[in-house]
């Protein structure tokens, strides 16, 4: 019997082998390859680049060693505003749409109709289109402010929204937060859904008030969620581009000109390649450290069950 | 089972995205004869009807507007009819033209006849460019001014003219009418003067696109323009520093202009795009913007009634300082390693000269062709009749913007911009412009 089984045994083990490594390959390879070609082997010519002087166009590349990036830290003034914009769109933008997302999605956590209807409304906006998005709010600034000024005759419809640089910046939080709510919402709910009752209603039998039912007990408990939606919504406050790129172009004033449109129009418009490439390196090392050090805090922060 | 259903979809899967990859490059070429009204914006694609027969030849052509394609199609099935088995795949690319263009260079689909703006966008791509130099029965057909709009320093000629574009200020001329003005103000005085006169006939003087730095920077151009220069000498003085903008005769006029525009145009002038601007002086609502006859179409689009015409920026102290600024739209160029160099030069040629072709610019895109081959046929739109008169009479300067670097209206029209607003004096604006010309050198 022994002697039977051993082979056996012996074969399983290597057909099984065999099958994970066909799983791999299976599995994981497309997605390697597909990661690799797409980002990581660009990635790695960026890092070519980023020390020629090239048009984007031309055959010839000059080799310039570290110019670009001398360039980029001496003179050049636009970079550094849209670093400025950049992170102060990301500090309000992670801050209230987190709040305004966590209050909803407690509010809405409960499985009843009011609730259903509830994170409906505050998910549509994420299912529009950008496109659509930008014409709805030229709508609401345009015409709709100007016949409610014509109205009302509040200051507040008559201000030039998009005109002025502090308002558009306001502008642009507040259609971002309004734009991307919904999903912080729903991964809030997730959060706060898997938490037992039991845990909140023994909060409540030792006395803790709600305030201190959340803070000490559900808080923590819902910590993988607020660490993806922080590391979420830190990246796309930083990555921030569409919503620049077909609503203010940047104006008034570059006012509203991200680190990423500023790349954009390095690239494509002012035709200099390799600065840009030297520019996207220098805001990939800073969104690897950020979101490092995030993860790192927010991961320190979570419980087990 | 599961399992191995699960791997046949992962696998499936794994096939549609490779897939979907590989092909996002043909899908902006899709074929079908798809065309649209007057300047459609966005990317899309029509390709010829014709022949379907084997051994045929596809001529690839990036266009980068989309001007009356429905007449544009008419003379590429023209084209294709000469010539069976030639298949003409056009991509309109009307939007964003540069970095499509760009992204074909790079990823190797190279077209065989391609446009660009003559200037520095056109000189990123001389190296690629077929040199028209030793076709002299061609370029007899082209003005020469517009020819030497794609000549560089040694005489290579990269590219063949399409028709004029002219800018200057635009007015209607019933609000102009209504308020009482009966001569073109010449000095910024006398634009003042009948800004109260509009005014006070309850028309808004200004709609300028604030919005648009492209559109304040053309603007500016007016004012930097040297007459005894032209373009091409006052960018270069101003490039080498061998000029200031403190030796520019009319630069100061300028800050005239743009503190008239604060005072007369509406609060939210920062607001105000392209489209609103030309709308709102096709109805009448506001009497002078600063655009090109490029717009007739739209402004056709918008009030076939408008009555328009171009007004001088009158820049200095008479009505030979003032300016209307004109220049090709766009230069037609051959890949000089094309596998169907000589068609691509056919096709360049039959477009621009031959009477269908010139059919298309005049009556449906309503411009003045570079060619010389039709004289008879003529846009009928106000402007461009309008510019062809100035263009005639020799009053016109070449266009600055367009040889200032690709990145002028970027950097420049955000300090007009802020002026505007009051956030920069004068002096900023003119520091930052001088800054810009002096990196160009």
């Amino acid at each position: 019997m022994d002697n039977e089984k051993k082979p056996v045994r012996v074969h399983s083990k290597k057909g099984k082998k065999r099958k994970e490594t066909l799983m791999f390959i299976i599995f994981v390879v497309p997605a390697l390859a597909f990661v690799l070609f797409a980002t990581d082997i660009p990635f790695v010519m960026n890092i070519y680049y980023s020390v020629f002087d090239w048009n984007g166009i031309s055959k010839n590349l000059t080799f310039v060693g570290l110019e670009n990036f001398r360039k980029i830290f001496t003179s050049d003034k636009t970079y550094w505003t849209s670093w400025w914009f950049t992170l102060r769109f990301t500090f309000f933008y992670v801050i209230i749409v987190n709040a305004i997302s966590l209050a909803i999605a407690l509010a809405l956590s409960k499985e009843n109709r009011f609730a259903q209807v509830g994170r409906a409304f505050y998910y549509i906006p994420y299912i529009i289109s950008l496109t659509a998005i930008s014409l709805i709010w030229e709508f609401i600034l345009g015409p709709a402010f100007d016949s409610l000024y014509e109205s009302t005759g509040w200051s507040f419809f008559g201000m030039s929204w998009l005109g002025k640089p502090n308002l558009a910046f306001i502008v642009l939080v507040v259609i971002t937060v309004w734009e991307n709510v919904g999903f912080y919402m729903i991964n809030y709910i997730a959060g706060i859904v898997s938490v037992p009752r039991d845990y909140m209603e023994a909060a409540k039998i030792d006395g803790a008030n709600r305030w201190k039912a959340f803070w000490k007990v559900m808080f923590p408990l819902i910590m993988p969620s607020v660490s993806i939606c922080f590391l979420t919504s830190l990246t796309f406050g930083f990555k921030l581009f569409d919503i620049i790129m077909v609503f203010t172009k940047g104006g008034p004033v570059n006012s509203t000109v991200s680190v990423a449109y500023n790349i954009y129009k390095e690239a494509f418009t002012n035709n200099h390649y390799g600065t840009a490439t030297a520019k996207s390196l220098i805001f990939v090392a800073f969104i690897l450290i950020v979101t490092g050090i995030q993860m790192r805090v927010t991961k320190k922060q979570e419980v087990e069950l | 089972m599961k399992r191995t259903f699960a791997t046949v979809l992962a696998g499936t899967m794994a096939v549609t995205l490779l897939a979907g990859c590989g092909s996002s490059g043909g899908s902006t070429s899709s074929s079908g004869t798809q065309s649209s009204g007057t300047q459609t914006s966005g990317t899309q694609t029509s390709s010829g009807s014709a022949a379907a027969s084997s051994g045929n030849v596809t001529l690839k052509v990036f266009d980068a507007m989309a001007y009356a394609t429905d007449e544009y199609q008419t003379v590429i099935d023209q084209f294709e009819a000469d010539h069976p088995g030639v298949t003409v795949e056009i991509q309109h690319a009307a939007n964003d033209s540069n970095t499509i263009l760009q992204s074909r260079f790079n990823s190797g689909d190279i077209p065989d006849v391609f446009l660009n703006e003559p200037g520095s966008s056109a000189q990123l791509y001389y190296e690629y460019a077929y040199d028209w130099a030793k076709d002299t029965d061609t370029l007899s057909k082209f003005n020469s001014d517009a020819v030497a709009l794609g000549t560089d320093e040694s005489g290579h000629v990269y590219g063949l003219p399409w028709t004029y574009e002219t800018m200057a200020l635009t007015y209607n001329v019933d609000c102009f009418n209504k308020a009482g003005i009966t001569t073109l103000p010449v000095t910024m005085e006398e634009l003042e003067q009948d800004c109260e006169k509009l005014k006070a006939a309850g028309i808004q003087p200004f709609a300028i696109a604030g919005k648009e730095t492209w559109v304040l920077a053309q603007m500016s151009t007016h004012f930097i323009m040297d007459k005894s220069l032209d373009a091409t000498g006052t960018v270069e003085g101003l490039e080498s520093g061998k000029i200031t903008f403190a030796d520019l005769p009319h630069w100061q006029s300028f800050f005239k202009l743009l503190d008239l525009i604060k005072k007369y145009d509406s609060d939210k002038i920062l607001e105000t795009g392209w489209e609103s601007s030309e709308n709102e002086l096709a109805n009448g609502e506001a009497a002078i913007i600063h655009m090109g006859d490029w717009a007739q179409a739209n402004y056709t689009k918008m009030n076939p009634d408008a009555k328009l015409a171009f007004l001088p920026v009158p820049v200095g102290d008479s009505a030979d300082d003032a300016t209307v600024l004109s220049s090709v739209g766009w230069l037609y160029m051959v890949y000089k390693d094309s596998p169907n160099l000589d068609l691509a030069k056919e096709f360049c040629e039959y477009v621009l000269t031959s009477e269908q072709g010139v059919k298309w610019m005049t009556e449906g895109v309503d411009a003045v062709p570079a060619s010389n081959t039709h004289t008879e046929m003529s846009p009928s739109g106000d402007l461009p009749k309008d510019s062809q008169t100035y263009i005639q009479a020799g009053k016109t300067n070449g266009w600055i913007h367009t040889i200032a670097g690709s990145s002028f209206s970027d950097t420049v029209g955000p300090y007009i911009q802020g002026y505007l607003l009051g956030n920069y004096t004068a002096d900023d604006v003119t520091q930052a412009f001088q800054e810009y010309f002096s990196s160009q050198g």
